[in-house]
């Protein structure tokens, strides 16, 4: 299991990535998290909302209301052309760590 | 059963509770939990299984919705350095929190409003109701303080008084008739004195005919000084007002467009009818409009020089003994008014000597004591209401502060209605308070948020108030005479001023119910242990006070309506009904009331013609002559009357007989007094009144002929003078009167116009009725009982607009006790009666409490009155009828219908 920490500022990479494969809507995202994380990043569903509206805030995501064909109401989440180059960016960041990280971990001690 | 629906809606209707959560972001979750269950129903699990499963991986509420709050106040350009931290909680911005804090607050406070919608109604009518009287009585209460203020020079402005006093030092009376040389006498002798101007109004110059454009009108006139626009601030649109000649008048800009429509009216010529003359006169100038807050009124100004060089004034210039002017100087910004009373006293002096002397024998120290000329600033004039004859009637001081505090009582009532009924309405609101205390809200917290929400409904309640001001502006201005503005609460001043009114409103109203309510306890609060409205002590001290101050106002109305209407229906002793009065003028060496006798003769309707020299009802009181009579100072009213006066007025003789047209001597040795006449003068009928023969012979002493009924020909603020009526021969006594019959009056009145047509065509006819005349007097008094009638209205409606509102909440929580008391047994006449007497014995202490408070000021206001009414039992009965039958109808209207609900229908829902 992931760190509090490190699930907080993995998130937003983690929705926006999932977002570029196309717009959807917030059930969908968590289910899609839990599947390609093998449950090892799981969120309690509730807190994916709040760190959508604030993407949605700082205006890397738009949202839609669709009206389904059961009649439901449902909030359709797309990426920006701002939450790509985000996503560019914390992509950039995250190979930066991942790449200082596998060079620390493949170096042999020295004694 | 599982029953998922229900479960479902369980789960979203706490969402909605949560303020975190905003109506969009519910949908959202709603959509999300449905999902997710469908998704696990699909994999075979049960109804419950899945919802329990689907709401497990939801999380706690609370979590997610503090999360919500934080998402919205997350700042927008979050710092790349916070890359790996925990940067949804370290973004949060204090700025930005408190706003989203306040926003939530709108939100409920909304939320609130539209859930109990009679309690914001009554809050904010309450409120607006409040702030709408505050309003207009401010605009009121402004315009009479600021009375004259707009004068630049009102510092140095004075009028001059001449004032008498008692030889115990009280003040006998304060005259405003001065000679004609004082003011120029005032500004030779006192060098701090710059300037005079005097005023003089013409007998009936309030009605003087003017002659312009070939059309004639009525017209009050003033004459006066042109020094008047040096003093006063009147600016000059057109022309100029520097005399040049003393056949000269200025106009306002009111009476040109009426005159001259869109001529330039300067240079052209008009005639007024001075003297039974039509005289010349050319327009000077044309000023603005005076303001109705200017003791100087005029719309047509006469050169004052006109009377005193050319007319009738002019054989009394030099004469101390005539007085009639008013006389305002003013002096120099640097001189002191104490400086100049020794030389007014010694000037008072010189021209009056024989002061010195009356002085001395009665008993006075000095001449001063007895006599002396003040000089009396311009803003102390509005008010002084012991001067009877300026210019103006002055405005009693006690009525602005009467007005004043009135809409203070109102504005009271409205708070007081807003803090019993947030009391009340908080046993709905301890869930909530009980739910933000335990997220971890401060008291400060709540405060803040009670305050801001009554501080919003105030802000609300202003806006309808000053929309309801600008409806009512105009038929206030009708009411007060005034001409007040809804611009001067937009001036930057007031703006705050009002805005301070209402914001201290917001607090006075909110103070209470925001402490009260903040200091819940968490466990009380969900417990349902909260006894607050209605049982409360405080609330009840709010609805005693409320409902003292409106029975005070009931009571004062009732008074005054009672006054009035005992004013209006006495018996005067004679009947001004039907008594057309018009005024007599001379025409080629002859009357109109020559004319008018023979014309009217046999005209149908027409049923008697007479004339006098006085009206009554006039503003100065009734003319006669004062004079020493066996050692003391008596006064005497004097009508000289047409044969018929007595028929024509109705007046009833007690004994004696009428003037006879047909007795030469009752022209010249005939009187009829009154009552009082008889007997303050210890006179006899058939008897000689010594002291009126004016020249001093015994054979010239009139003879009582007859007594008459003591009839009221002044106001009844005042007592029956002596008053005595002589027969005149002259045809050009002042007034004409008619007594028309009732049947077909416009068909008579058309006559009279007829007939007045061949007589002075080129005169209006214009006319009024005695009683109309007689009505005048008591304007004043119609209007402020007017107003108070209206403002006693508005606070006994919102008075039990509070009271219904406490009652419905009260019992709303005490429904199931209703009905536990009603399957025990309790009669439906039992239950109204215990819960009634809960509230009415609250109205019935406020009617103890203003009782004794009303008895001292209406006596006081009463002993204005000469013939007045008693303040009997009976008023207090009705008063206490009115009062508490308003109030118990209001109660039991609420009670009755919790009393006859059905206990089983009540106790199910519980």
């Amino acid at each position: 299991m992931a760190s509090k920490g490190l699930m907080a500022a993995s998130t937003k990479p983690l929705i926006l990535s999932i977002l570029k494969g196309g717009k959807n809507y917030g059930y969908y995202i968590t289910q899609k998290v839990k599947e390609i994380s093998d449950g090892s990043l799981e969120w309690s569903d509730g807190m994916l909302y709040p760190v959508l509206h604030r993407l949605e805030k700082e205006g890397f995501i738009a949202s839609e209301w669709i009206i389904t064909n059961t009649g439901r109401r449902r909030k359709y989440y797309s990426i920006t052309e701002l939450g790509k180059q985000e996503l560019r960016t914390e992509k950039e960041n995250w190979m930066s760590v991942h790449a200082v990280f596998t060079q620390l971990w493949n170096l042999k001690p020295t004694i | 059963m599982f029953n998922l629906e229900e479960e479902i809606k369980n789960w979203l209707s706490e969402l909605r509770r949560d303020p975190g959560f905003e109506d969009g972001d519910i949908a959202e979750m709603e959509d999300h939990i449905l999902d997710s269950i469908e998704i696990h129903i699909e994999a075979r699990l049960s109804e419950q299984e899945a919802f329990e499963k689907a709401t497990a991986s939801f999380g706690a509420l609370d979590k997610t919705s503090s999360e919500m709050v934080k998402s919205r106040t997350t700042n927008m350009n979050t710092p790349r350095t916070d890359f790996l931290a925990h940067n949804y909680s370290n973004s949060t911005n204090m700025l930005s929190a408190t706003t989203i804090m306040f926003s939530n607050y709108l939100k409920i406070a909304g939320r609130n409003i539209r859930k109990q919608k009679l309690f914001s109604f009554i809050n904010i009518l309450s409120l607006t109701i409040g702030l709408a009287a505050t309003l207009l009585i401010f605009l009121f209460v402004h315009d009479e303080i600021n009375f004259d203020k707009f004068n630049t020079n009102k510092a140095d402005i004075h009028r001059v008084l001449q004032v008498q006093h008692n030889v115990d030092g009280s003040l006998a009376y304060k005259g405003t008739s001065h000679a004609i040389s004082l003011g120029p006498e005032l500004v030779r002798e006192i060098p701090g004195i710059i300037r005079y101007t005097r005023f003089f109004e013409h007998w009936n110059s309030e009605n003087s005919y003017v002659k312009a454009n070939d059309k004639t009108f009525r017209e009050p006139v003033l004459y006066s000084d042109f020094t008047i626009f040096k003093m006063f601030s009147l600016p000059v649109i057109r022309g100029s007002v520097e005399s040049n000649s003393v056949h000269e008048v200025v106009l306002s800009e009111k009476i040109a467009n009426k005159y001259f429509a869109d001529e330039n009216p300067v240079g052209k010529t008009l005639s007024i009818r001075i003297d039974d003359e039509f005289v010349d006169f050319t327009v000077a100038a044309v000023i603005e409009n005076i303001p109705s807050n200017s003791s100087v009124q005029f719309d047509l100004l006469v050169n004052l020089s006109y009377l005193t060089e050319v007319g009738f004034l002019k054989e009394y210039i030099t004469n101390w003994g005539f007085g009639a002017i008013n006389t305002y100087v003013q002096k120099d910004p640097a001189a002191k008014i104490e400086n100049m009373q020794p030389v007014l006293d010694k000037m008072l002096l010189t021209h009056y000597p024989y002061y010195a002397e009356i002085a001395e024998q009665s008993g006075y120290k000095t001449a001063m004591d007895y006599r002396q000329l003040i000089l009396q600033p311009l803003m102390d004039i509005h008010f002084d209401s012991t001067v009877t004859n300026g210019l103006l009637p002055a405005s009693n001081k006690l009525y602005s502060i009467l007005l004043g505090l009135i809409a203070i009582g109102i504005l009271l009532i409205g708070c007081i209605n807003f803090m019993n009924l947030s009391i009340g309405r908080s046993s709905n609101r301890a869930k909530e308070i009980g739910l933000r205390k335990t997220i971890g809200a401060n008291r400060k917290q709540l405060v803040v948020q009670f305050l801001s929400e009554s501080i919003v409904l105030a802000v609300v309640a202003l806006f309808l108030a000053l929309l309801s001001v600008k409806l009512l502006l105009p038929v206030f201005n009708m009411l007060t005479g005034k001409e007040l503005s809804l611009a001067l609460l937009f001036e930057p001043i007031y703006l705050l001023i009002i805005l301070g009114i209402t914001l201290f409103t917001g607090l006075i109203s909110g103070i209470y119910p925001a402490f009260a309510l903040s200091n819940f306890k968490i466990e009380d609060a969900f417990s349902g242990n909260l006894k607050l409205g209605g049982s409360n002590t405080f609330t009840r001290i709010l609805v005693v006070f409320q409902f003292t101050l409106a029975t005070l106002l009931i009571i004062g109305m009732l008074v005054i309506t009672a006054q009035m209407s005992y004013i209006q229906n006495k018996d005067l002793g004679f009947s001004g009904e039907q008594v057309v009065v018009i005024p007599n003028s001379s025409i080629n060496q002859t009357t109109i009331f020559s004319h008018y006798k023979q014309a009217l003769n046999g005209v149908p309707g027409v049923l008697n013609v007479a004339s006098a020299d006085q009206n009554f009802g006039d503003k100065h009181g009734l003319g006669g002559m004062g004079f020493e009579y066996k050692g003391k100072e008596m006064r005497t009213g004097i009508i000289n009357v047409s044969a018929d006066y007595l028929k024509t007025i109705e007046i009833d003789l007690i004994s004696g007989r009428d003037f006879d047209a047909q007795i030469s001597t009752d022209y010249s040795h005939a009187v009829i007094v009154n009552e009082s006449g008889l007997r303050d003068f210890e006179l006899e009928q058939d008897g000689i009144f010594e002291t009126l023969g004016r020249t001093g012979k015994t054979e010239d002493d009139p003879v009582v002929i007859g007594v008459m009924k003591d009839f009221h020909f002044n106001s009844l603020t005042v007592d029956v003078e002596p008053m005595l009526i002589k027969l005149s021969k002259s045809e050009n006594l002042n007034y004409v009167m008619v007594k028309i019959s009732p049947e077909n009056m416009p068909s008579t009145i058309a006559s009279l116009n007829e007939a007045w047509g061949g007589i002075a065509q080129d005169l209006p006819f214009e006319y009024t009725f005695l009683d109309d005349t007689m009505a005048t007097q008591y304007a004043a008094q119609k209007e402020w009982s007017k107003i108070i009638s209206i403002s006693m209205i508005t606070a006994i409606i919102l008075s039990c607009f509070g009271l219904f509102g406490l009652v419905a909440m009260a019992i709303a929580g005490r429904r199931s006790e209703i009905g536990v008391r009603k399957v025990l047994g309790a009669t439906v006449v039992q239950i109204v009666s215990f819960y009634s007497w809960k509230y009415t014995r609250l109205v019935l202490l406020s009617f103890l409490i203003a009782m004794p408070v009303s008895y001292y000021y209406l006596e006081k206001w009463l002993e204005t009155f000469a013939f007045r009414i008693d303040l009997g039992v009976q008023i207090y009965v009705v008063a206490g009828i009115i009062t508490l039958g308003i109030a118990f109808l209001t109660v039991v209207y609420k009670i009755l219908e919790a009393a006859l609900a059905n206990p089983a229908q009540v106790l199910r829902d519980e």
